[in-house]
């Protein structure tokens, strides 16, 4: 490189404010450590993990001690449940199956019986839905093994386990009353039915894109990851003032670096602090709290380092328009906050009425965020956020030209 | 090397520098005596690109400064007012950092930070972070700073501002050393001894302007060979005795009075008159010419620290 060219000045501004950067302890728990803080807290709120590691409790109040409800029980032992059998003391279960004393006898003999499924008011509706259709389930795989059961017996004639009723018009059902070791047989042939794997299994996926609203780490990752990288770059403008009010940059720019240099150094020992938060936060994200980076990494690294850039111009933008460190503290809280509620860091977009999509999208939080979940949550790839990142690179050189036009070296 | 003609800046309304032409040959000390606001800065500021002048020119080592100084900067070394450098990065990586826009690395980066602080003695204490140095120490590495390139031309703006006497010796040492090697020195400084210790020719400025401009002897010769006599005591400024022939009053009030003497002589001539009167005299001094002295007659203002 030639060392006194523009690109060995620049690298050479870029790498100290790069340095500096890290030498401030604060800059590293507000960067690194008070993400995961958030990330933590937001994705709990917001549900956890994915939706697959949800397990909805069902309490279960048997009162019949028959073979039917032990296979039912045995089937929904196979679903994606959490099963108590102890009701909790001093009050109800936030659902509960209760299951009544003559269930077996009735299913058997074919007459009308009753499940009751009990939910609390207050508990969780999608815990409730799963636990409903999970009964269902485990109710038409009892059935079925029932009645595959009943057909042996119609096919081989009877075992230890007896039919009666009207073998002509087919009206016949399982008797447990003349083989007294008929009941085992049964419970043995109906567990050894629900315990064999299905025949027909159904793959279900999104026809196209999957368009589920990010919930969980899955929502808080982006949201965070986004805002705190805002934030840092919003308040390193500080440092631009301080460094104006320490003559730093007039000295700088009686060296043989030039104006545009010293803002090319800046910025691009800025998009470098960048690009080391979205890197830690997003390898985070994938190994410690297990979100998705979706089908395109390169496009996710592409959109990052455009946001980079954008935070990056944003900063000198800072740094430029105000002349004293207060100022920029303030308004680099109250911009990043407005910047990170709109543009959907906090809250899915999918989720705000139409008139706050719209203004999401005149904010370069708005095009990032809706560019990640396109990736990393709805599987889609470069060419459906190339339009995102060309938008982050037009507000980036728009900050970049305030920036530069405004920029004074001496104070 | 320096050719500074009709050099010319206005902040609104202000007049910061009104005209000025001057030169400064290779290796040469010159100093810039004036008080604060006087245009030293603005003036050391459009030397080093730093500030584009209304009017007039510039030249270094025989490059034009209009276009923003281009090769030139690279062959200066600025030292300013301010202590321009990174509190939260030790004194060596400050210098790493500076020397590095000159087109320093490597080894060669490395010796010229090591001459420098060992220039500076600040060798033992150069991985720690300038925020914990004192005043003095700072100081010397905002010099270095300024050093690390080895320039032929070094503007320092007033390079020891707020220090205790000890490093500012130390400084005027190094600046001393720095023009005996060949290097061009243009050095502004309110402090009188350090215009007349240090520099060869001095430009006396003041609201923008120079008002003389030369060695020390030339500048001298202005307000001539008379002393001033400063008598205090007890006598009224109505009532005066006789003075000598070749002694004028210069200001005088009641117990105090200024006198421009051309002749040592005539001072015990004039102290008998005042004995004779039965005036009680307390103090006499004696001052020979000094800058103060051209200052004060140049500027109608004494130049105070």
């Amino acid at each position: 490189m030639n060392r006194s060219g523009s690109a060995w000045l620049v690298s050479r501004i870029a790498l100290c404010d790069f340095r500096l950067t890290w030498k401030d302890r604060s800059v590293i728990i507000w960067s690194l450590l008070m993400p995961f803080v958030f990330i933590f807290v937001f994705g709990q709120i917001k549900g956890g993990g994915s939706p697959s590691d949800v397990k909805a409790t069902l309490t279960i109040e048997n009162h019949d001690d028959g073979p039917v409800s032990k296979a039912l029980l045995a089937s929904l032992g196979r679903e994606n449940l959490a099963l108590v059998f102890e009701i909790p003391e001093g009050g109800e279960a936030v659902r509960s199956l209760v299951i009544p004393e003559d269930f077996s006898e009735k299913v058997l003999s074919r007459e009308k019986t009753r499940l009751v499924l009990r939910k609390d008011e207050g508990s969780n509706s999608e815990a409730g839905q799963t636990a409903e259709v999970a009964v269902a389930r485990a109710l038409v795989k009892t059935v079925s093994a029932l009645l595959e059961i009943e057909g042996g017996i119609i096919r081989e004639g009877n075992g230890p386990i007896s039919m009666e009723g009207d073998s002509l018009s087919g009206n016949l059902w399982i008797t447990l009353e003349n083989r007294p070791d008929g009941a085992a047989a049964l419970e043995a042939d109906l567990d050894s039915i629900i315990a064999r794997a299905p025949v027909i299994t159904v793959a279900s996926s999104f026809a196209g894109k999957a368009r589920e609203i990010p919930r969980g780490y899955q929502s808080s990752v982006p949201g965070n990851l986004v805002m705190f990288v805002l934030m840092g770059m919003a308040f390193s403008g500080i440092v631009i003032t301080q460094e104006r009010r320490a003559g730093i940059l007039a000295r700088t720019a009686v060296s043989p670096a030039r104006k545009r240099d010293i803002v090319a150094g800046k910025l691009a020992g800025r998009m470098m602090v960048g690009i080391v938060q979205i890197l830690v936060l997003l390898v985070a994200g994938r190994f410690i709290f297990k979100i998705s980076l979706g089908n395109d990494v390169a496009a996710l690294v592409i959109l990052m380092v455009a946001f980079a850039f954008c935070c990056g111009a944003f900063s000198l933008v800072f740094g430029s328009l105000f002349g004293n460190p207060d100022q920029v503290a303030g308004f680099a809280i109250v911009t990043t906050l407005v910047m990170s509620a709109l543009g959907g860091c906090w809250w899915p977009l999918e989720v705000v009425p139409q008139p706050f999509r719209i203004v999401a999208f005149c904010l370069p939080t708005g095009w990032t965020m809706d560019g990640i979940h396109k990736l990393i949550s709805f599987g889609y790839g470069l060419g459906s956020v190339a339009a995102h990142i060309l938008v982050l690179v037009l507000f980036g050189a728009a900050f970049l030209a305030v920036a530069s036009a405004r920029l004074k070296l001496a104070r | 090397m320096i050719e500074v003609n009709g050099l010319r800046k206005y902040f609104g309304n202000v007049k910061a520098v009104d005209g000025l032409s001057f030169g400064v040959k290779e290796g040469e000390i010159f100093g810039f005596l004036g008080p604060n606001g006087a245009g030293k800065t603005t003036t050391i500021s459009m030397l080093s690109g730093l500030l584009r002048p209304d009017a007039g020119t510039i030249t270094i080592a025989g490059m034009e400064m209009s276009g923003g100084g281009g090769k030139a900067r690279s062959i200066m070394g600025i030292v300013p007012q301010e202590i321009a450098l990174y509190e939260e990065l030790s004194g060596r990586e400050n210098l790493h950092f500076w020397g590095s826009l000159y087109g320093l690395s490597g080894a060669r980066l490395r010796e010229e930070t090591d001459r420098v602080l060992d220039m500076v003695e600040l060798s033992d204490r150069a991985d720690d972070p300038v925020g914990k140095y004192s005043g003095g120490m700072k100081r010397r590495i905002n010099l270095c700073a300024g050093l690390i390139h080895r320039p032929q031309i070094i503007l320092l703006d007033e390079p020891t501002l707020g220090i205790d006497p000890q490093a500012r010796i130390r400084i005027l040492d190094i600046v001393r050393k720095e023009a005996e090697s060949g290097t061009t020195v243009i050095y502004t400084t309110h402090y009188l001894e350090e215009a007349e210790s240090l520099c060869k020719r001095i430009a006396i400025i003041d609201q923008g302007r120079i008002h003389a401009e030369g060695t020390l002897a030339e500048l001298v010769k202005l307000v001539g060979e008379e002393d001033i006599v400063t008598i205090t005591g007890d006598f009224r400024a109505d009532a005066f005795p006789a003075l000598p022939e070749g002694t004028r009053i210069d200001r005088i009030a009641d117990g105090t009075a200024r006198l421009v003497v051309r002749d040592h002589g005539a001072v015990g001539s004039m102290l008998s008159g005042f004995f004779s009167s039965g005036l009680r005299v307390d103090t006499v001094a004696i001052s020979e010419p000094n800058l103060q002295g051209v200052f004060l007659k140049l500027t109608g203002k004494e130049l105070r620290d």
